[in-house]
């Protein structure tokens, strides 16, 4: 081989060999922005399915107080109503006036637990270990669960709307279990350090890990748990659901102070 | 009537007036401005020493050696610290290499010299451009200005690396070959400065380099 075919050679594997690198530069980069790109649409997916959720959440909540006032509280008043029109009708007055008292008590008792369900007292008065252990004592009562709280430290430096999303959380928590994990005991653990308020329930019944939450959460209709996402998003709070060796589900809310 | 090999020559030596051009009329002046600065004053006064019969061979290794010192500082700029220090080292030795060829053999081209200097280029441009690619940003990397400078670069050490190496011993043995090889050579000088060119452009419109990337774009 001469000289110049040599040379030629040379230079010519030395420009491919350039050129491939500068072409493998621009591939690489693209598969990178490609990738990128590809998760930036999962998370905005998995954003909108949450903030759909808490809109449906609102709406199922609202739909559920409207059935309650109307199927209870407005037909018990109904019924006052009718007694009051019976009572002017009427020469004794007082048995239908003692009954509409009762009714009306009843009615304000109604309106009072809707209340309360909407916004806990406690939350209110920013005490939420408080509203936490009445939860617990709330589940505790009904007799088919053994729930007990514990807490080793005092009020978490909180405000008042961080404390009322991790009450719903809890409070969301407590539905499901009663719902679909049907276990004998749960504890409610909280604790605070390191900069962080820990909120730990641990369960014995048919709980979830984290791969089948995130299941449930991003490909399926379940509000409530994308609403307990939705609202540990907004705190900047993390949800884990794991399950340890004695076979026990944990689901911790970790916030930070 | 100018020949092919002198109109590639004129052009490759006219072309760092594009780069300049854009930086000055941009007020974008940054090492790449000054590398082709460097290159067209030192091309003028090569060509004035050749028309009147002077020796070219010192300016053509100041040249190199101004070279030596300004790509990599370009090149250092982007780089990460430790890789700096380590690269300033590696500089000094080939500074000292080419101060050695201009002290004790001014009168020759230093053909081995320049081939270590332009594949010590490959390796910077290899390195700056894996430093690229890593950078967390999600960006279109042909709209970056240091893309072009690199691409540059890469292509134009690529073949005066090849053409330095063999120099010498096309010289002695097959000397009218060499002086054809020097049009391969202008005309890479001359994809180098219009890439440099493109830099200082795409520098002057950050708004192009800083483009958002999106769905749309990326399945255009």
């Amino acid at each position: 081989m001469s000289f110049n075919i040599l040379f030629f050679v040379f230079l010519s594997g030395m420009l491919i060999l350039s050129l491939a690198l500068i072409f493998l530069v621009i591939i690489h980069q693209k598969g990178v922005i490609r990738n990128q790109l590809a998760l930036q649409k999962i998370r905005e997916n998995q954003q909108r399915a949450l903030l759909k959720a808490s809109i449906e959440g609102e709406e199922k909540e609202r739909e559920r107080i409207a059935q309650e006032l109307h199927d209870d509280v407005c037909a018990t008043l109904a019924t006052v109503n009718l007694y009051l029109y019976k009572a002017g009708n009427t020469e004794d007055k007082i048995p239908v006036i003692t009954e509409s008292k009762a009714l009306v008590d009843d009615s304000i008792k109604k309106l009072r637990g809707i209340s309360h369900r909407l916004q806990p007292t406690q939350i209110m008065s920013e005490n939420l270990l408080t509203s936490l252990q009445n939860l617990c004592k709330k589940i505790d009562s009904s007799g088919a669960i053994n729930c007990e709280f514990s807490s080793d430290h005092s009020e978490p430096a909180l405000n008042i709307d961080t404390k009322l999303s991790i009450y719903r959380i809890a409070q969301e928590v407590f539905n499901n279990l009663m719902k679909h994990a049907h276990p004998s005991n749960v504890y409610f653990v909280s604790s605070s350090e390191d900069r962080f308020f820990t909120l730990n329930i641990f369960h014995d019944g048919n709980g979830l890990i984290q791969s089948d939450f995130d299941q449930y959460v991003y490909n399926s209709d379940a509000i409530g748990l994308k609403n307990m996402v939705s609202r540990a998003t907004v705190i900047g709070a993390k949800l884990t659901h794991s399950r340890n060796d004695n076979g026990e589900y944990r689901i911790q809310l970790k916030v930070p102070l | 009537m100018l020949s092919f090999n002198q109109i590639i020559s004129i052009t490759t030596q006219m072309s760092p007036l594009i780069g300049i051009g854009i930086a000055v009329y941009y007020r974008r002046y940054n090492y790449i401005g000054l590398i082709l600065l460097l290159s067209l004053v030192f091309d003028i006064i090569i060509v004035y020493q050749k028309k009147h019969g002077f020796d070219t061979h010192p300016f053509a290794n100041i040249y190199i050696l101004t070279e030596v010192i300004f790509v990599p500082i370009y090149l250092y700029s982007q780089l990460l610290k430790s890789t700096l220090k380590a690269s300033i080292v590696v500089l000094a030795g080939f500074v000292l290499l080419l101060i050695h060829t201009l002290i004790f053999s001014p009168d020759s081209y230093n053909g081995l010299g320049w081939a270590v200097a332009s594949f010590y280029y490959i390796v910077l441009v290899v390195i700056s451009f894996f430093k690229l690619i890593r950078s967390k940003e999600i960006m279109f990397i042909e709209k970056q200005p240091q893309f072009w400078a690199y691409t540059g670069i890469l292509i134009s050490s690529s073949i005066f690396f090849t053409i330095y190496l063999f120099m010498n011993t096309m010289a002695k043995e097959h000397p009218r070959f060499l002086s054809n090889i020097w049009v391969v050579q202008n005309l890479f000088g001359l994809v180098r400065n219009l890439c440099f060119a493109y830099s200082i452009y795409l520098s002057a419109h950050p708004e192009k380099s800083q483009e958002q990337v999106s769905v749309r774009q990326l399945h255009r």
